[in-house]
């Protein structure tokens, strides 16, 4: 399902991203891309969790440009030290993973995603998932 | 007749008994073994467990006979490193920390049969837990994880867009491209800081649980059964080799229990205090598991327990575990514990399957 944020008037707008419900994996960052929809998929985010916080989280950003182009979210878990655990189990804890991704207007208004897309894409020889997220801005 | 129909409450109250009579356990019962409340009732098939899991709130209803319950209260958001007792800052990451203390664990179980019903629960929790390494180690190794992950996604995004340039990395094509590739890659990611969490050093859990009896299933025929208070500390040093760890247990515990037969008088009003210690040892060398555990019973009544266990896991979700050993004598004089069985999905902890004799 497409997400979408209503910019209305504005021409600024932030974002947050939170994670919870993690039971056991280590948290690592959030990547969050602009895409202006030039034809240019940028190479580098333009927001990553910062470097003191060990949740992946995007604390509410400034606000910013958007040009209703489309945000991407990406986070990165590992889950080293729960290898132990059988594939059904670890995926039993990634499900119940809690993701809110939030965008902000420039008048007060929110919305909250709870979705990320696709499934979870595991890279089981570094013990590590991650998840993508895209919200259109119109 | 009467003592026919407490059997089934002796199979479930007594010490020991449980283990002496039942048959091998259905592994929808290993998975709830490590409850507190049947920890109470020594309906486990080990005594001495170190169980630091925060546990959703489940209700297990096999049906209305057999009801049991658990879930960690207090869990906060859990969206940093909560589970390990840390938070959600690089600061936050300490050697010890005393923060699972306030997320307990609660327990409880109504087991009912035609003449009888038992309810018991019980509260465990973690008191405090030491990590092998350093606070500012265990910091620096965090980043150091996260520097090379960050360094790994870079890389493969870039071999991804050169190979597929015309795909968005918005769309799940690009992403199992990039997920392909990551996998491919020979990059090892250092592993200090998961090994670190894995296994720390030294925990200490304490925990408590209280039992009922309700004879003939009537609420006003409700005895008092159990109360038992324990502590374990797990003590785990680090052997050569990635996986090659030695567990030591201390465990101690006081149990009143005060619905203990009487063969003189064929009923239940024996009070009984019992005060228990004893150890466990386990070594895990790579898919092997040995261990020997031996508890002594002061009080009323001396006794003791020594059984020893073997594990080997055949694969992530398979597991063959046997044991052999005496347990503590129960009112029908035996004292023979022997257990083989095969578990699977479930993670690896001390649950077993048991055949007793």
């Amino acid at each position: 399902m497409v997400k979408e944020f209503d910019t209305g008037t504005c021409e600024k707008i932030s974002t947050s991203f939170e994670l919870s419900k993690n039971k056991g994996f280590i948290p690592l960052f959030t990547k969050v891309y602009l895409d202006l929809q030039d034809g240019h998929f940028p190479n580098q985010p333009f927001l990553k969790t910062p470097e003191h916080l060990t949740d992946a989280s995007i604390p509410v950003s400034k606000p910013f440009e958007h040009s209703k182009g489309l945000l991407f979210y990406k986070t990165y878990l590992s889950y080293k030290p729960l290898e132990t655990l059988s594939q059904k189990e670890l995926e039993k804890r990634v499900n119940a993973l809690k993701f809110s991704y939030k965008v902000y207007d420039c008048n007060g208004g929110e919305k909250e995603f709870n979705e990320y897309d696709f499934e979870p894409y595991y890279v089981a020889s570094k013990k590590l998932v991650y998840f993508v997220n895209s919200i259109d801005l119109i | 007749m009467r003592k026919l129909l407490l059997v089934p409450v002796l199979v479930f109250t007594q010490f020991g008994v449980s283990q002496n009579t039942a048959k091998t356990a259905d592994l929808k019962s290993a998975e709830i073994s490590n409850s507190t409340a049947l920890s109470l009732l020594d309906n486990t098939s080990a005594v001495i467990i170190s169980n630091p899991d925060c546990k959703d709130f489940s209700v297990n209803t096999e049906n209305l006979s057999n009801i049991s319950f658990d879930g960690t209260i207090n869990q906060g958001k859990l969206s940093g490193l909560e589970y390990y007792g840390f938070g959600k800052t690089k600061e936050e990451i300490k050697q010890v920390t005393w923060n699972k203390f306030s997320s307990p664990t609660i327990s409880g179980l109504l087991n009912k049969n035609d003449s009888i019903a038992n309810f018991a629960v019980g509260i465990s929790t973690n008191v405090v837990t030491i990590y092998r390494s350093k606070g500012q180690k265990m910091r620096d190794a965090y980043g150091v994880l996260r520097r090379a992950v960050d360094d790994l996604d870079d890389f493969a995004n870039e071999i991804v867009r050169k190979a597929h340039p015309d795909l968005n990395p918005a769309s799940d094509e690009y992403n199992k491209e990039l997920q392909k590739t990551m996998d491919s890659l020979s990059t090892k990611l250092p592993d200090e800081f998961a090994a670190d969490l894995k296994k720390p050093l030294l925990m200490f859990d304490i925990a408590s649980a209280y039992s009922v009896l309700y004879p003939d299933n009537k609420y006003k025929t409700s005895t008092p059964d159990r109360l038992g208070f324990w502590g374990t500390i797990t003590f785990s040093p680090k052997l050569q080799g990635e996986k090659n760890y030695l567990n030591l247990y201390v465990f101690g515990r006081y149990l009143d229990d005060k619905a203990v037969y009487d063969k003189v008088n064929d009923d239940y009003s024996d009070s009984f205090r019992y005060y228990d210690y004893g150890g466990k040892a386990q070594i895990d060398f790579n898919n092997v598991s040995v261990g020997y555990e031996y508890i002594v019973r002061n009080g009323d009544g001396k006794d003791y327990r020594s059984v020893g266990f073997v594990q080997y896991k055949l694969n992530t979700d398979v597991y063959l575990t046997g044991g052999f050993g005496k347990n503590f004598v129960s009112d029908s004089d035996k004292d023979l514990v022997s257990m083989f069985g095969i578990r699977w999905g479930i993670n690896k902890k001390d649950k077993r399957d048991w055949q007793n004799e």
